[in-house]
């Protein structure tokens, strides 16, 4: 155990690392443990009788509302599949995004370890081989154990038996699910892939035996199948966390009617599912359920549950837990607080979880109490001196650091698994930069495969995120587009990362059509941008949920936060931004100034060459910095692509770019060498 | 045969009869507060007697030798006797109804008494006693006349019921009126100012949520607590752990008003909200 431990001041649904007060909230988590139950029980006794289940659980900020759903996930273990979404900001949730969300945490582990796609399917086969859902990973052993075709036949015979009980399920998606705790690497990753909806590129489409990736039409299908499968031995929890940030500005928008209508859907027609949905209390009670119509309420609020704060004895025993985890404390407790300090936050009103661990952690490094008048000035009625102010930013630098961090390991997981990151997320990014892009505003597109569309002086520009995985995919997306440029200009995006390879032939074809129109821009996003998308987007929403605090343990509010980010981030500098909005690159100054467009369209740029792409915006820094690690890294491998040597220095230097990496290697002069234009050598010997 | 009686001539006072006789006539009038001066004997002693005892203060009339009725009115009244026109003229000595009556109503405008309805009938009391105003009446029948009329409403319709905490409040909202109420919290009567807090949380309850919004449990006691008493006696039900209350985590939802109505809360949060809990609801 380490001090880090202290610096998590925010709950992480996935954390292995778990500090609990089971007595806390015990009424909240037993609901919904007590709901789980009773699927398990109809599942036994009467598996056509099986329904969902909806709760709504609420409390404020910091109250442990994520918690929660880390200690169900703890304590019920591989009796149920936990899933944990946070809404869209961008646009509606949809059957298919649920779906992908679903699937993508079937990946995640159990508390015991095992993935939750193996709990699945282990209690599955263990309810239909009669002995029981209990021991998921004792009746995949014995799968294990058997011969492919031995296997087969038996999940065959298994297959038959569900099709008894409910001839409706999706035989395909069923197969490929069974399969999924006994394919490895590769053929796992692209049985996932396809089960979530998502593109499947041509080789995880000949992996897994299928011959397109499941279509959205299917989606609900799927969920429907995957919910009534998992009922039988591990069912599906499905919780929806930070639903405030549905809301919009002026009120219920379409958003929050989706996911209404998305939640009233499932709770009706997936079979077993426990529902349960957390948001902050007053925003439910004043922005949220109000919106409902009645149907929707009365499928959605089958149960309410608040979350109590904790009281007196619970607040001693939590910082007393707390003394505990601290490695080699120095005296016993209530130190680091003292018998003062403990006893102003055994009484003090409205102290929440969180609030007690910031306070912890401020007196473990050292911190002095608080004087009671200070903590009870109203942050309306205190003017902030700059000294606090600065405080503020610093600590929000931290939490900017931290979102980054995390999306940088979602970008390197993708990368490691050759998975393009979500377009709903990365949209959800590109969203969020357009608080900060004055001259602009953006706005959700209902129509795909455009995700948003930019508007700016009257004019507007459809803003598509081409992700696809597979070449017809993405070149039946191009061919869309190209006769949507015709009405309105396109701005087309894909991460650099997943650059078209040019065996794509038709799918490069596709692409330089679109960007002859003249009425079409293509930008690659580097994957320093998109984790600034990710961390931008996933701040805010945080803000909005009041999970951002400063260094003080101060919840900072949504629009101290967008102030920040305003003064601190320079948004409207970062690559990405520039090029949507048309501006020039970085580093002449002079003529930054000179040529800066008024508007979109008076920043296109000329129709390229068909022959190759034209030359990628980000890429074309004219000064690049070079960050000194490329050579370094060449050396130690020897030989590499060029490609691949951008990753490596990609992860010890999320900062750098092709650009960048090219740089460094332009100035090395004799000491590579190149053999043609990918593959660059290090000449250590000569 | 006409006999020609002559009156005898009065004897002399001794002066020592006069002074013992006077002593005796000032603890009568202390004890009955009148003498009748006929049962002064003899005439020429009870002249001498009532012109010393006028020269005191004592009024004296042509039957009547009296401590002034102006203080036997207030003596009557006083130590919070409540008494109606009868018997307050059993306990005035010396004074015609007429005179007692002109008595009464200037004691009246001179605010020493008060006339007030008490059970069947009027009584008088002393002039401090703590009536409610002509105002307080009105509010006060507003808020009793909205509760007779539930009641009424109540008794008349079968299986119709009155929530408890209703009228808890309302009968709460009566006493806020009554004087003294609200100094009762500042000579640190805590207990009934807290009864009244959670009275108001209570009432303010949502059925939905179980939470009660801060500023409408205030507005609640604002006839009665000053917005600060009632934010602190909130702050005093959490510390006992009568009450929980919660930070506002709402995306700007509170309008000044409000805010200026919830109690500051721990990290510059704003306690808006408030949840009853097990020893709060006993």
């Amino acid at each position: 155990m380490t001090l880090a431990f202290f610096d998590a001041i925010h709950a992480d649904p996935w954390a292995p690392d778990f500090f609990d007060l089971a007595s806390l909230n015990a009424r909240a988590s037993g609901a919904v443990e007590a709901a789980i139950e009773a699927v398990h029980q109809t599942a036994r006794s009467a598996p056509l009788a099986l329904r969902s289940t909806s709760l709504v659980i609420l409390g404020p900020p910091g109250a442990g509302k994520t918690h929660l759903f880390a200690r169900l996930r703890r304590r019920v273990g591989p009796r149920a599949v936990f899933v944990h979404v946070r809404p869209l900001v961008h646009a509606e949730m949809n059957a298919r995004f649920l779906l992908g969300e679903v699937v993508r945490q079937l990946g995640f582990p159990t508390s015991q370890g095992m993935p939750q796609a193996s709990a699945l399917v282990g209690s599955l086969l263990g309810y239909l081989g009669g002995v029981g859902a209990e021991f998921p990973s004792t009746v995949l052993a014995e799968y294990a154990e058997l011969s492919a075709d031995a296997r087969e036949a038996r999940l065959e015979g298994e297959l038959e038996r569900l099709f008894a009980i409910w001839p409706e399920l999706d035989e395909s998606y069923l197969r490929r699910l069974l399969a999924v705790p006994f394919a490895t690497g590769a053929t796992g990753r692209a049985l996932l892939t396809w089960l979530s909806g998502r593109d499947c590129d041509v080789a995880q489409l000949q992996r897994i035996g299928a011959t397109a990736s499941l279509g959205e039409e299917h989606a609900f299908g799927a969920l429907r199948t995957l919910a009534a499968v998992a009922a039988l031995g591990a069912p599906l929890v499905l919780v929806f966390d930070q639903l405030e940030n549905l809301i919009d500005a002026d009120g219920a928008g379409p958003r929050l009617r989706a996911y209404a209508h998305l939640a009233a859907e499932c709770v009706d027609t997936l079979r077993g599912t426990v529902v349960v949905h957390l948001a902050l209390d007053s925003e439910w009670q004043r922005g949220i359920e109000p919106a409902f119509n009645l149907s929707q309420r009365s499928r959605i609020v089958m149960g309410r549950e608040l979350l109590e704060l904790p009281r007196a004895a619970e607040r001693e025993e939590l910082l007393r837990r707390l003394h505990e985890r601290v490695p080699g404390a120095r005296e016993p407790f209530p130190w680091p607080l003292g018998e003062r300090r403990l006893a102003r936050l055994r009484s003090s009103p409205g102290l929440t979880p969180r609030m007690l661990l910031i306070e912890f952690r401020k007196a473990l490094e050292g911190e002095p109490d608080e004087p009671a008048q200070e903590q009870l000035l109203p942050a309306a009625a205190e003017p902030h001196n700059s000294a606090a102010a600065e405080q503020e930013r610093h600590d929000l630098q931290g939490e900017w650091q931290s979102q980054l961090q995390h999306a940088r390991d979602l970008i390197q997981r993708a990368g490691e698994e050759r998975q393009s990151l979500d377009a709903s997320r990365l949209a959800d990014g590109i969203f969020a930069c357009a608080a900060f892009l004055p001259q602009v505003r953006l706005r959700a597109s209902g129509k795909a495969p455009v995700q948003l569309v930019l508007e700016s002086g009257g004019r507007s520009e459809a803003i598509a995120l081409v992700q696809e995985s597979h070449p017809r995919s993405a070149g039946a997306t191009l061919t869309k587009l190209t006769a949507l440029s015709s009405s309105t200009p396109v701005v087309a995006l894909r991460e650099r990362a997943r650059e078209f390879p040019p065996t794509w032939k038709e799918t490069l074809r596709k692409q330089a059509a679109l960007l002859e129109t003249g009425r079409a821009r293509w930008l690659d996003i580097e994957p320093q941008d998109c984790a600034r998308l990710l961390a931008l987007a996933a701040l805010l929403q945080a803000a909005r949920s009041g999970d951002v605090s400063d260094v003080r343990g101060i919840q900072v509010s949504e629009a101290d936060v967008q102030d920040w980010a305003r003064s601190e981030l320079d948004v409207a500098e970062w690559p990405l931004c520039r090029a949507l909005l048309g501006a020039p690159e970085l580093g002449a100054p002079g003529e930054e100034d000179e040529a800066a467009p008024s508007t979109p369209a008076a920043s296109m740029p000329p129709p390229p060459s068909t022959d190759r792409l034209p030359p990628p915006v980000l890429e074309a820094s004219p000064a690049p910095r070079v960050t000194g690690s490329a050579l370094a890294i060449l050396r130690r491998l020897r030989v590499a692509s060029f490609e691949r040597l951008v990753r490596e220095v990609g992860r010890v230097e999320p900062a750098s770019t092709r650009a960048t990496i090219q740089a460094e290697l332009e100035t090395a002069g004799e000491r590579i060498r190149w053999f043609g234009r990918s593959i660059v050598f290090f000449r250590s010997g000569e | 045969m006409a006999s020609a009686r002559r009156r005898a001539a009065s004897p002399a006072l001794d002066e020592a009869q006069v002074a013992a006789q006077l002593a005796l006539l000032r603890r009568q009038l202390e004890a009955q507060g009148g003498v009748k001066r006929s049962t002064i004997k003899p005439r020429a002693l009870a002249e001498r007697l009532a012109r010393s005892l006028s020269e005191e203060g004592c009024e004296i009339n042509a039957t009547w030798i009296r401590r002034p009725l102006r203080e036997q009115i207030d003596g009557a009244l006083a130590h919070g006797a409540a008494l109606d026109r009868k018997s307050l003229a059993a306990q005035v000595r010396g004074a015609s109804a007429a005179e007692l009556q002109r008595a009464l109503l200037e004691a009246e405008r001179e605010g020493r008494l008060r006339r007030v309805w008490r059970g069947k009938g009027e009584v008088l009391l002393v002039g401090s006693a703590p009536v409610l105003s002509g105002a307080q009446l009105l509010r006060l029948r507003a808020t009793l006349g909205a509760l007779d009329k539930a009641l009424a409403r109540a008794v008349r319709t079968k299986g119709l019921a009155l929530l408890a905490s209703d009228v808890q409040q309302v009968l709460d909202d009566a006493a806020q009126l009554l004087p003294g109420a609200a100094a009762g919290a500042e000579d640190g009567k805590e207990a009934t100012a807290l009864r009244s807090v959670i009275t108001a949380v209570g009432a303010a309850r949502d059925g939905n949520t179980g939470l009660s919004f801060v500023p409408d449990i205030v507005r609640r006691l604002s006839p009665a607590m000053p917005a600060a008493v009632a934010q602190e006696m909130l702050l005093l039900a959490a510390r006992r752990e009568l009450v929980e209350l919660r930070p506002e985590g709402g995306l700007g939802r509170l309008t000044p008003e409000d805010l200026e109505l919830c109690p500051p809360g721990p990290a510059r949060t704003r306690l808006s909200w408030a949840r009853l809990l097990e020893g709060g609801q006993g």
